[in-house]
């Protein structure tokens, strides 16, 4: 049992973190419908600034308590990745649609540039020996929170403007929505719920690397997000608990498909030479989790949430 | 002071080479049903796009209230209760047809964020009043039973009504109707037709452009006549359906509205 707790840790780490920045995406992608592919880099600023705010600063002005450190280091955190945030929106967000997702593109290696030529980080070892703040509880909970925030935006008049400006800027418009500021907040408020995301994971796992910021890290976001359902913020926990499980599943896939290969070749169904090609298909976890993600999509364009919305309706019928 | 709600006056507006209205003007009593009509391409949606500031005109001055507008980017001019629909519908496809409705609302929630967030008292009764407002627009549009349908899924005619349901919700006192009617069968029309009359009467003053004839002769004081962007007649409909160049102006289109027109002639007769 303690066992399972040691080794479930991690990924239960991972996935309250992965679920905070999928949600923080969510708002910008599914609610107020701007692709950014940057989203990560937001992430990696609120990592780094806190981590530069507890080791440097926070011996100087001697805060030692560890709660008011922590406390300081999310401030922190989200401030600088709003403020980063805050760079890429104000010129970005006159872009429509695909330049949009074009420029931020740019914004993750950027930022993965900088920390790489900032040596007194780390440079591009990445920043080592950040002090260990909050437990896997607290960040469950705070990923809780943050959930129950952005439910609660949606029904905000903000939360309104933000999604009458996804759906028909225009129309938004002539009712009196100002849809640049309205995108400009939307995203000041995703970027520094990454940069929450990101104080998380420096001071969890007492490291962060400035490869963090880049693409890669991004697009997974977006997939967590598309997975769950664009518009819907549970949907991005799920998709962020797909996204960390199932390769934790897949590591144990080729042991058990193993045993059936061998005995398969036994009776001549299978060149034995197949074997080894057939394991090594199976254990690279990035090419099964794409085309699992492939699938996923091909079945369910809508995500996951539209399937909840799916048996809802049916309850309903049959009531 | 006089008493015109709206009042255009001089209005050019130029795409390239193109004048899509040529010395344009209007003006609409407060509390009435003006029109406005002309052939395809004629200008009519060029004129609500002036008015809610999506274009700007060369030249030329639109006057809501007796306050110039030209300038005034669109979103302020939702605050000078100037409120309008659509001809290519335009509802908030992903958001149910509640949702739609209190989208409306986002200016009169403004500032009330952080209360809202937190369920506050003050927020929470404002809120809820608003919800009783569009329970009330759902009903006064005949929308009750897709309450909580997707917008997209209801048929057209609903959708146009939704749109209006939604426009009223940010309590206009103009409101512009672009072509209310398309689309819609003649019973549908008879019950939107009523629809209007009854807007009319919450002192909500409305200009509309449509296609049938009947609809507008029905419904509009005063009409104002467009072909390729300047006025060929205005005044009431009596005077309009008798018009020799009204009449060549749409002689000259094919468009299935000319039938309309000729019945109506006809039954005046
Ligand atoms: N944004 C635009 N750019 C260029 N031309 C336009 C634009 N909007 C409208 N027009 C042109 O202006 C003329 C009037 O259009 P419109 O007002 O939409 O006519 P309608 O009377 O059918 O509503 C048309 O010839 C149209 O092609
Ligand atoms: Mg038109």
């Amino acid at each position: 049992m303690m066992d399972f707790l040691n080794y479930s840790q991690l990924p239960f780490i991972m996935f309250s973190i992965l679920a905070i920045q999928a949600m923080s995406l969510q708002l910008i992608l599914g609610g107020t419908g701007l692709l950014s592919l940057g989203h990560a880099a937001f992430y990696t600023v609120g990592g780094y600034t806190s981590a530069m705010f507890t080791v440097f600063i926070a011996p100087l002005i001697g805060i030692h308590d560890t709660t008011l450190l922590l406390i300081c280091a999310c401030l922190i955190g989200m401030t600088g990745a709003a403020f980063t945030g805050l760079l890429v929106a104000i010129p970005c967000l006159k872009l429509r649609g695909d330049y949009l997702a074009m420029a931020t593109l740019g914004v993750g290696e950027i930022v993965a540039t900088v920390f790489k030529n900032l040596d007194f980080v780390g440079g591009t070892r990445g920043f080592k020996d950040i002090p260990k703040l909050g437990s896997p509880l607290l960040i469950f909970s705070i990923m809780l929170v943050v959930c129950f925030f952005i439910i609660r935006f949606y029904k905000t008049n903000l939360g309104y403007a933000v999604r009458a400006t996804r759906d028909d800027e225009i129309s938004a418009r002539s009712l009196g929505i100002n849809i640049y500021k309205t995108k400009l907040i939307s995203f000041l408020i995703g970027s520094s719920l990454a940069g929450l995301a990101g104080v998380f994971y420096a001071h969890t796992l007492q490291f962060i690397s400035p490869d963090e910021a880049g693409f890669y890290n991004s697009v997974v976001l977006v997939l967590a997000v598309v997975i769950g359902g664009m518009y819907s913020v549970m949907g991005s926990i799920f998709g962020a608990f797909i996204i960390v499980i199932i390769p934790e599943i897949l590591r144990f896939i080729p042991q058990l498909i193993n045993p059936y290969l061998i005995f398969m070749s036994e009776k001549g169904f299978l060149l034995p030479s197949l074997i080894p090609v057939i394991d090594s298909i199976l254990s690279n976890r990035t090419l099964i989790f794409s085309v699992l993600v492939v699938i996923i999509m091909l079945l369910n364009p809508k995500g996951v949430a539209s399937l909840f919305e799916r048996i809802n309706k049916m309850r309903k019928t049959n009531e | 002071m006089n008493n015109n709600i709206l009042s255009i006056s001089n209005v050019t507006v130029k795409f390239g080479g193109l004048v899509a209205l040529n010395n344009f003007h209007i003006n609409v009593r407060q509390g009435g049903i003006s029109g406005v009509i002309g052939p395809n391409g004629a200008g009519k949606t060029t004129v609500f796009n002036i008015i809610t500031g999506v274009y700007r005109p060369n030249s030329g001055s639109v006057k809501v209230n007796d306050k110039e507008l030209i300038g005034i980017p669109t979103h302020v001019i939702a605050h000078h209760k100037v409120a309008r629909t659509f001809q290519n519908i335009r509802l908030f496809a992903n958001m149910s047809v509640c949702e739609n409705i209190m989208s409306g609302a986002c200016i009169k929630r403004e500032g009330t964020f952080l209360s809202s967030l937190f369920m506050l008292p003050n927020s929470y009764k404002k809120e809820k009043e608003l919800w009783k407002k569009a329970n009330k627009l759902l009903e006064f549009c005949g929308l009750e039973k897709y309450k909580d349908s997707p917008a997209i899924s209801l048929p057209y005619g609903m959708q146009r009504k939704l749109e209006i349901a939604r426009s009223l919700m940010t309590d206009p006192s103009l409101l512009l109707l672009d072509e209310p009617a398309a689309g819609m069968n003649p019973t549908e029309k008879l019950a939107l037709q009523e629809l209007v009359k009854r807007i009319s009467e919450q002192k909500i003053s409305v200009l509309l452009i449509e296609h049938d004839m009947r609809f507008v002769m029905n419904l509009c004081e005063n009409i104002t006549v467009l072909n390729y962007g300047s006025v060929i007649a205005e005044g009431p409909p009596e005077i309009i359906q008798t018009n020799h160049e009204v009449i060549e102006a749409y002689l000259g289109s094919d468009i299935e509205d000319d039938f309309n027109i000729k019945e109506t002639l006809n039954a005046s007769r």
